[in-house]
């Protein structure tokens, strides 16, 4: 780096922010090591009857990056602007330049009271032009900045020759873990969060957006799950990315059992929160907007399998796109194959068993974590699941 | 029936303030306007809201409270393109100034929408700091606005010419009752035919209108309101293709206070089920056509980036312009 060239200087401490944004390296408080937990699949536990994709996450739909920056800092009484800080974000990355190149989409809101921006293009052209960010409720704003910062780097027509985007940013609320007022999120995480996007294995639980969040009051966070149709379906993929931070501890099913109501321990300390889950969907099967709202509620159905009533403070915002159909701006008309609605139901299947598992994922994969005032969220205990399950004959 | 002297304003509707913030310097010709629905020092309060978009897609924030439970309790932010971040996350720090836990009736969700004034604004400086837009809030005042180049109106082009902010008011009486109808309106898209006037355009037009009312209207029937006063610029020929509208209608008398007290209460609220509430749709697109007249006839020249000048445009000319 021989360079002192603002630029330079400036991707100079971005790498620097990458690395530091890798969350196995930061400590933190937690009871147990990372290797004690593993996903649901892992425990034997299988959800419905699809095969998953090799990594059993939103990635295994061809082109579909995802990055997480998380910061997890300090301990002990809230200092407003202080700490302690459980924070991050997460990228969801549709496709390469997705600004020109746009994907179908649509959304659905089971329970309104969360937000999720830039949806307003959804609804009147059926496309997603932005990557999608996940972050805590306080931070959306600054999340919104900093992924209009991205989105000003990569395009420098934006704001001269082309309009000006609106980045798809959704939250749920950190309050029980988190300094929430004091933020703690800048455009240089964002930006972080974007350059760690990568296809692959998917990290959960307690990273980025998901780490200050709360799962049937159990600690929550970032979960993910694929299915894959039979070829005789078109073989296609899709994938489910959650950030869980919603339910009550008696509402718990997992694969039908009821477990929540079997761990009545481990309870966090009850505070005014809010509880909420934002499910992302994405497939390479060509789906017009019609079709994608139509799996949208079926992320709504494997989201009640677990147990979820849909609770009146829970911003329950559902998105699904499809990046096997891309329109590329400025064509005057572009020939598209789309799914056969007859053989849907398949689909169906796929986007319910996938979040059921991605929502179940979260739990088992995020591990316990103090936050401010020593609030603490105990991970969901796995060693006690095959007894539970025998219990009721699973 | 009362006797209310109207002064052509959106803050005739009892409890509405707004505020303006203008930044004019070189190739920075930008601002905001904020709508309060009630003053400041009251707390813990929704009120009922209805919304219309028409033609392209319409950004705002907050939307999903708004669409699902019909109600809001944020003051509504237009800004320009790239301070919806900025402008959001001010509302934020509102928000956790009234209370930590940002409720849905103490100024959570926030309420922002962003306008594309990029033909004089230099978008890509983001000069508007979350600071101003704190401080515009908080001197909202209850007087007539000013119309014009002002506020988000600043850097706004119509009709190829200088494009504005304006306001008007309007009583309707149905039944044996007077209510408040009024409207602001910011003006960023429209053609004139045949006109001599420059190819002056936003890569994004749009025309974002609130309306508000002392009806007491629940969301069904504001968001019927909305769309009359969007109806009202019909005879503007606005169907361009990239013509954003959107409109939002909120009513100031039935309220919902407390709602997060810890006790089982109903809320009282009147239902307006007169048969017939066009006096109310025709008082918001009368007062929406005039809060347009209003935004363009006060608009002054503003020069900006690349050294490009909008000019104010006769109001006649636009409306022999618009003729098919």
């Amino acid at each position: 780096m021989t360079s002192l060239h603002p630029l330079s200087r400036r991707r100079f401490c971005q790498q620097l922010l990458v690395a530091t944004c890798a969350p196995v390296l930061l400590p933190f408080t937690k009871f147990e090591t990372a290797t004690s937990r593993q996903r649901l699949r892992a425990l034997g536990i299988i959800i419905g009857s699809l095969p998953t994709g090799p990594w059993n996450a939103i990635t295994d739909v061809p082109g579909v990056k995802v990055g997480h920056c998380t910061r997890i800092e300090g301990e002990g009484a809230l200092q407003v602007g202080r700490g302690p800080i459980r924070t991050g974000v997460t990228v969801i990355m549709p496709r390469e330049n997705i600004f020109h190149e746009n994907v179908t989409a649509a959304r659905f809101v089971l329970n309104g009271n969360g937000e999720m921006t830039g949806v307003g293009r959804v609804d009147q052209t059926g496309l997603l032009e932005s990557p999608i960010f996940l972050t805590d409720t306080s931070n959306l704003g600054r999340v919104m900045n900093g992924g209009l910062t991205w989105f000003m780097q990569t395009y420098p027509e934006i704001g001269d020759t082309a309009r000006v985007p609106v980045p798809v940013v959704a939250e749920t609320w950190a309050g029980f873990l988190h300094d929430t007022e004091g933020r703690h999120l800048r455009d240089e995480h964002v930006l972080a969060a974007i350059a760690n996007a990568k296809t692959g294995p998917v990290q959960e639980g307690v990273v980025g957006g998901g780490v200050g969040m709360m799962c049937y009051d159990f600690k929550g966070g970032i979960g993910t799950a694929s299915r894959v149709l039979p070829q005789t379906h078109g073989g296609y993929t899709f994938g489910v990315l959650v950030q869980a931070n919603f339910g009550d501890r008696e509402q718990l099913m997992i694969n039908g059992v009821p477990v929540g109501k079997e761990i009545p321990d481990l309870q966090p300390v009850e505070g005014k929160k809010s509880k909420s889950i934002i499910l992302i969907g994405a497939t390479d099967a060509p789906m017009i907007p019609s079709q994608l709202q139509r799996l949208c509620k079926r992320m709504a159905l494997g989201l009640a399998r677990t147990g979820a009533l849909s609770s009146h403070g829970s911003g329950d915002l559902l998105l699904f796109f499809s990046n096997g159909i891309v329109l590329r701006e400025h064509d005057t008309a572009t020939d598209i194959q789309i799914f056969n609605d007859e053989w849907i139901s398949r689909a169906h299947q796929a986007a319910m068993e996938a979040t059921e598992e991605a929502i179940l994922n979260a739990l088992c994969v995020a591990e316990t974590m103090v936050g401010i005032n020593g609030n603490t969220a105990f991970a969901l205990p796995l060693e006690r699941l095959p007894e539970i399950m025998k219990k009721y004959g699973r | 029936m009362q006797a209310i002297v109207l002064q052509n304003s959106i803050t005739d509707v009892r409890g509405v303030h707004f505020g303006h913030f203008t930044l004019a310097s070189g190739d920075v010709q930008t601002g905001l306007t904020v709508i309060l629905p009630y003053p400041l020092a009251q707390r813990n309060r929704k009120l009922f809201l209805g919304s219309f978009a028409a033609g392209n897609w319409n950004e705002w924030t907050g939307l999903h409270v708004a669409q699902d439970f019909g109600t809001f309790s944020s003051p509504i932010v237009l800004c320009n393109a790239t301070t919806v971040g900025i402008a959001y996350d001010a509302l934020i720090t509102f928000g956790h100034q009234r209370e930590p836990g940002l409720p849905i009736d103490n100024a959570w969700p926030p309420i922002v929408i962003g306008l594309d004034d990029g033909y004089l604004n230099d978008l890509r400086e983001r000069r508007i700091t979350h600071d101003d837009v704190l401080r515009t809030i908080q001197e909202a005042k209850n007087t007539p606005m000013l119309c014009g180049s002002v506020g988000i109106g600043r850097g706004l082009c119509a009709f190829g010419g200088k494009g504005g902010v304006g306001e008007a008011s309007r009583a309707a009486v149905i039944g044996s009752e007077r209510y408040v109808v009024g409207a602001v309106l910011a003006a960023n898209g429209g053609l004139v035919r045949n006109s001599e006037t420059s190819a002056a355009t936003s890569l994004a037009p749009s025309f974002v209108l609130l309306i508000a009312t002392d009806a007491p209207l629940l969301p069904e029937a504001l968001r019927r309101l909305a769309e009359a006063g969007m109806r009202g610029l019909d005879a503007f020929g606005l169907a361009e293709n990239d013509a954003q509208q959107l409109a939002l209608a909120f009513s100031t008398t039935n309220v919902i206070d407390n709602a997060f007290e810890e006790k089982f209460q109903l809320f009282k609220q009147q239902w307006l089920t007169h048969d017939d509430l066009s006096p109310l749709f025709h008082a918001a697109a009368e007062s929406v056509c005039e809060a347009l007249r209003r935004a363009v006839e006060n608009a002054e020249a503003v020069t900006g980036r690349k050294g490009r000048t909008l000019a104010p445009i006769a109001w006649q000319r636009i409306v022999e312009g618009v003729k098919p």
